[in-house]
């Protein structure tokens, strides 16, 4: 097999990191701008992810030492080459990102490490610059989460390429395991840490916006579900005979437990019961469900990057 | 002048020589197989297998009628692998498509979208245990063709059932060739890979449908949808913006809104 564990774990992670920027991003927006502290977590958290990603695809390569070869050419048929490109340069936006927020941490004038302090009155005068990167990195997130999807798509493999569905269902998953990372660490508290400790306020996130990301995280849980089921049934009724066996893989063969128990149950019914039992108890959400529902989200979408990286090689 | 290599499917008798001849002229080493029941073998190409006679059963009444088919790299003219190579390293030179082995990186994203399955990850043993390495292929034996030489495999072919010459010749001669077949009472006789895939440089004559083989009866070039597929990607992302969450924070926004015009009023 020439795909293994690596390459779903990047999809996975890098599907995570452009969902919650994605998220974060837009909610911010729709917001009036009154959640700069979400948008700020969410590159703190992404970014990580992104090179943790993209250290996992080297990884995998049969030639490491020659993965400079990809910063070479810029092949747009190519989603490998796009993918590259698009990890690159998100990973570095996010890094000048959170260096201009850091800047606004230091008063003018103030003296502190000399270095730092010198180096922050340097890039300083730029920070007005991070409304624009945050739009540039918006369209990098949604062009991450789509590659998660299309580097499949793009190939010869009957449970990748016989659908136009599985960059939806990964952009889908994309959004709901971001937006779960985004709340599970809201939630936790690890965001106000992560903000303090970038110089930020370290304010608290009212309750009322966790309660709707989590609202806005269930019904992206639905729509992915609907999804997964329409590739599902579109593969094994509507496609090719190669692809209607390839499906047989997942749903009844070597993959059958991951797929019904890892992706579907943990990953989608026992959270989405979770979210929806929570929206009904009309008080603010318990944080041992949050924490539960969140956690088995993410799981669960490394279950189905995993199901469908696996079940494309195996027919 | 582009050349071509005619596989008359019809005249091969699984000898196999082919994949002998191809292992020696390539230095390429012997698989690890075990018997599993057939005389095909090895069970499928691989990077270190470049071509392999296939095997497929046909039942045809109450006899069961073998299938040869010999095979290895179309060198297509629309070669999914150059497509979706993120390096170049995989590229056309003339008719052949050749991987630069100096420049492939072993990401093997050829491999997953070749439509033939015919070009594989090579496996090095490696600290104990097998890496990924290079991506490897038919390259119609570019040491011997470029010298005047026929491909190993044609040379060596005891049947006669392999050719290597001008593309528009072997084209002629298949059609002759499958003319012959059908008024010889096998109708189903055909011609593939004259126009699959901008047309393929090696040509089949087969005495059944392509499915019957195995072969794709339209194969598809990876990128084909591309654009399409990134965009269904994007729209998701701007539908999913829109619902639920765009929806959901106007309503939070107007509560907001309305909750401050309240508190306004009591002050």
């Amino acid at each position: 097999m020439t795909w293994e564990w690596p390459i779903a774990i990047d999809l996975w992670v890098a599907g995570i990191a452009g969902g919650a920027y994605f998220a974060a991003f837009v909610m911010n927006l729709f917001t009036g701008r009154k959640h700069e502290l979400l948008l700020k977590v969410a590159v703190f958290i992404s970014v990580p992810l992104v090179l943790l990603g993209s250290l996992l695809l080297v990884v995998d390569l049969g030639e490491q030492l020659r993965a400079w070869h990809l910063f070479t050419r810029f092949r747009l048929g190519s989603p490998m080459s796009m993918g590259s490109w698009i990890l690159l340069t998100y990973a570095l936006i996010g890094i000048v990102m959170i260096a201009l927020w850091w800047t606004e941490s230091f008063e003018p004038g103030e003296v502190r490490l000399t270095v730092i302090s010198g180096l922050a009155s340097v890039i300083r005068p730029a920070a007005a610059a991070v409304r624009v990167l945050a739009w540039i990195e918006l369209v990098l997130a949604v062009l991450l989460m789509s590659y998660t999807g299309v580097l499949l798509s793009t190939s010869n493999q009957p449970l990748w390429a016989g659908t136009f569905l599985l960059p939806v269902l990964f952009v889908a998953s994309a959004i709901f395991t971001g937006t779960a990372l985004l709340l599970l660490v809201l939630k936790t508290g690890v965001g106000r840490l992560l903000d303090l400790l970038f110089g930020g306020e370290g304010e608290p996130i009212p309750n009322e916006t966790m309660d709707a990301i989590r609202n806005a995280m269930a019904i992206v849980g639905v729509v992915e579900l609907v999804v997964l089921l329409g590739y599902i049934v579109g593969l094994a009724l509507f496609s090719t005979p190669a692809a209607a066996s390839a499906v047989a893989t997942i749903i009844r063969g070597p993959l059958s437990f991951l797929f019904w128990a890892g992706a579907v149950l943990v990953g989608l019914l026992i959270p989405l019961v979770l979210l929806f039992a929570s929206m009904m108890a009309k008080r603010e959400a318990l944080v041992g469900s949050v924490l539960a529902s969140t956690s088995l989200v993410l799981l669960g979408g490394f279950f189905l990057r995993l199901v469908v990286v696996l079940g494309g090689q195996m027919v | 002048m582009a050349n071509a290599m005619l596989i008359d499917e019809s005249r091969c008798m699984g000898c196999r020589g082919c994949q002998v001849a191809c292992k020696q002229w390539n230095d390429n080493p012997a698989e690890d197989t075990l018997n599993w029941g057939t005389y095909e073998n090895p069970p499928e190409l691989s990077g270190i297998t470049w071509t392999r006679i296939k095997f497929s059963e046909k039942v045809e009444g109450d006899q069961v009628r073998w299938l040869f088919l010999k095979q290895g790299c179309m060198h297509c003219t629309q070669a999914s692998c150059e497509a979706v190579c993120p390096t170049g390293a995989v590229r056309h030179q003339g008719q052949y498509v050749l991987v630069d082995q100096e420049w492939c990186i072993g990401c093997g994203y050829c491999v997953a979208a070749c439509p033939f399955d015919a070009i594989h990850s090579v496996f090095e043993a490696r600290d104990g245990g097998e890496e990924k390495a290079t991506a490897k292929k038919c390259t119609f034996c570019v040491d011997r063709t470029t010298n005047g030489l026929p491909p190993a495999c044609v040379k060596t072919c005891p049947a006669g059932a392999l050719q290597w010459g001008d593309r528009n010749e072997m084209v002629a001669k298949g059609k002759e060739r499958v003319a012959a077949l059908q008024a010889g009472g096998r109708a189903r006789a055909n011609l593939y890979g004259e126009g699959e895939l901008g047309g393929l440089h090696r040509l089949y004559v087969l005495v059944d449908e392509p499915s019957g083989y195995g072969l794709p009866a339209a194969p598809r070039y990876a990128t084909s949808s591309v654009g399409a597929q990134w965009l269904s990607g994007i729209v998701t992302a701007g539908v999913l913006a829109a619902v639920p969450f765009w929806l959901l924070f106007k309503r939070q926004r107007a509560q907001e809104a309305k909750e401050e015009a309240s508190g306004g009023g009591e002050q």
